[in-house]
């Protein structure tokens, strides 16, 4: 079963001040199913094509990763090459989380409340994070090597600022995504191209969590 | 007995209670789930006579604490301690009681949802019984091997022992249980689980007065006679005035299916259909079905 829904790009140039200065851009990325409602958890973002390439300041503190209520929060954490990602434990039960993913392996077992080392993901590309105890655990860290990229929120709606005209790849990812999405777009001063591209996810199958039913045997 | 039974019971909920409340790091970590079942059962008194098949509806409820440590990379610790009834609405002296202390170990060969779990089960229940001479100690252990090969496909086989000693040798029984069993998530909130378990050992079956002596007479052929007057039995009243338990080494084989749904990720409603197929060591075959629908929650 698949569901389809419709990312609408809405990309809009606004033209600056006369004077001869860089002029931004912004781009909006809405991002709506077949039925009309927002998808959250989409990652876009925008690979400049011209030079010079942008450059890379990570934050100077990890970002955060919690495990509360025997989850993963958020879901899906977008970061710029070079991020330190910190796991915090905020439930009484241990967990152990650690990634398979080429993109960066790593383990962090038992750990409770306190404080772990962070996590350094210095490689582009999309980290899935599990719990080696709670397996219906899950969670995703997407690695880009530019500072244009932005999640949707629960409204689907996003706006990636401070663009300078040129050309750009557009990327979207999304956990269910089926197949790769990207394109070339052009953003010149004083222009607002819309885009619209429309992308197909497959159906929610994480493991589940609910008990299993058990017995049936003889008595 | 009767007296030294109901000492047992109050003597040991106490020691439950007492460790549970004097506990406080273990009270806060404990996870508690909770089930409840009502179906129907066919032959629900094991009678290997169709002139004694009797039927009921029967209604299960399980409560069970427990304490899960990661003391080790790849190893978990299971303590728990679990509290069940069972009830068969028209023949109330087959109730029973249950409740005990459970040690599961779970070892993990490598990491994430779809490496290979081996779990091993010690177990202590007490079963008090309404049925004369059914109350006892029941010890179990138990090995069980698991795979999951998508995030909706699972397979498991395990291999359990049990042995009741019970307050008279009727109901004193051991069993060998290898059971296989399949689960599919195949929609959203639905699940589709299959199950086969093979039970060799003793068994307790039940027959009315006149159907039992008939077969110790030899009514039925030799092997019936030379086999059950060479077992134990005893005068219960279980499914009616003057009926007997009787005990026979044999085997049953149970073919368990389940439908369920997730109400939520904390509670499942299922129905199931469980077919008993009987043989004991006098080559008699019979038959106990059972359908029920059932509710489990984790809080």
């Amino acid at each position: 079963m698949r569901s389809r829904f419709t990312i609408c790009l809405l990309a809009a140039a606004l033209i600056g001040p006369a004077l001869p200065s860089r002029a931004e851009s912004v781009v909006r990325v809405l991002t709506r199913d077949a039925k009309g409602a927002p998808v959250a958890d989409a990652v876009a973002w925008l690979i400049p094509l011209d030079p010079p390439e942008p450059t890379l300041t990570p934050p100077t503190e990890p970002v955060i990763i919690t495990q509360e209520g025997e989850e993963f929060s958020p879901y899906v954490t977008p970061v710029v090459v070079g991020t330190r990602v910190l796991f915090t434990n905020r439930d009484k039960v241990q967990h152990h989380v650690f990634s398979l993913s080429k993109t960066k392996r790593f383990d962090i077992p038992l750990f409770g409340a306190e404080a772990k080392p962070s996590v350094l993901f210095e490689q582009t590309g999309v980290v899935a994070l599990g719990c080696n105890i709670h397996d219906w655990m899950s969670s995703y860290v997407v690695v880009v090597a530019t500072p244009y990229f932005a999640k949707t929120p629960a409204d689907g709606a996003v706006t990636i600022t401070g663009l300078a005209p040129g050309k750009y790849q557009l990327e979207i990812w999304h956990p269910r995504l089926a197949s790769d999405t990207r394109r070339e777009l052009t953003i010149a001063t004083g222009e607002a191209p819309l885009q619209t591209i429309s992308i197909v996810l497959k159906a929610d199958r994480r493991i589940r969590r609910t008990p299993d039913a058990v017995g049936g045997s003889y008595k | 007995m009767s007296s030294l039974r109901s000492s047992d019971t109050r003597t040991f909920v106490a020691v439950l209670l007492f460790v549970v409340a004097l506990a406080p790091s273990l009270r806060a970590d404990l996870r508690w789930a909770a089930s409840g079942r009502a179906g129907w059962a066919e032959n629900v008194s094991r009678s290997s006579s169709p002139l004694n098949w009797k039927d009921s509806a029967i209604l299960e409820s399980a409560l069970e604490a427990t304490n899960p440590r990661a003391f080790a990379r790849n190893w978990l610790l299971l303590a728990s301690a679990h509290a069940d009834t069972f009830t068969v609405r028209d023949f109330a002296l087959n109730n029973t009681f249950s409740l005990g202390p459970l040690l599961d170990l779970q070892r993990k060969f490598g990491l994430g949802p779809y490496a290979p779990t081996l779990r091993s089960h010690l177990g202590l229940t007490y079963r008090d019984a309404r049925l004369r001479g059914a109350t006892g100690w029941t010890t179990e252990a138990g090995l069980q091997f698991s795979q999951r090969f998508s995030s909706t496909f699972r397979a498991s086989a395990s291999y359990d022992w049990s042995q009741h000693a019970a307050g008279t040798p009727t109901f004193d029984v051991r069993h060998r249980i290898a059971t296989a069993r399949l689960t599919w998530d195949f929609a959203d909130r639905w699940q589709l689980s299959a199950s086969f378990a093979r039970l060799n050992g003793q068994l307790v079956a039940e027959a009315s007065f006149a159907v039992f002596n008939r077969a110790l007479a030899g009514d039925f052929g030799p092997l019936v006679a030379q086999s059950y007057n060479a077992r134990p039995f005893s005068i219960t009243d279980s499914y009616g005035p003057r009926w007997y338990s009787y005990r026979i080494d044999g085997r049953a084989d149970t073919s368990t299916l389940a439908l369920a749904y997730a109400l939520s990720d904390h509670t499942m409603l299922d129905l199931r259909l469980a077919s008993s197929r009987v043989l004991n060591n006098a080559q008699i075959r019979y038959k106990s079905d059972t359908s029920s629908l059932g509710i489990t929650h984790r809080f």
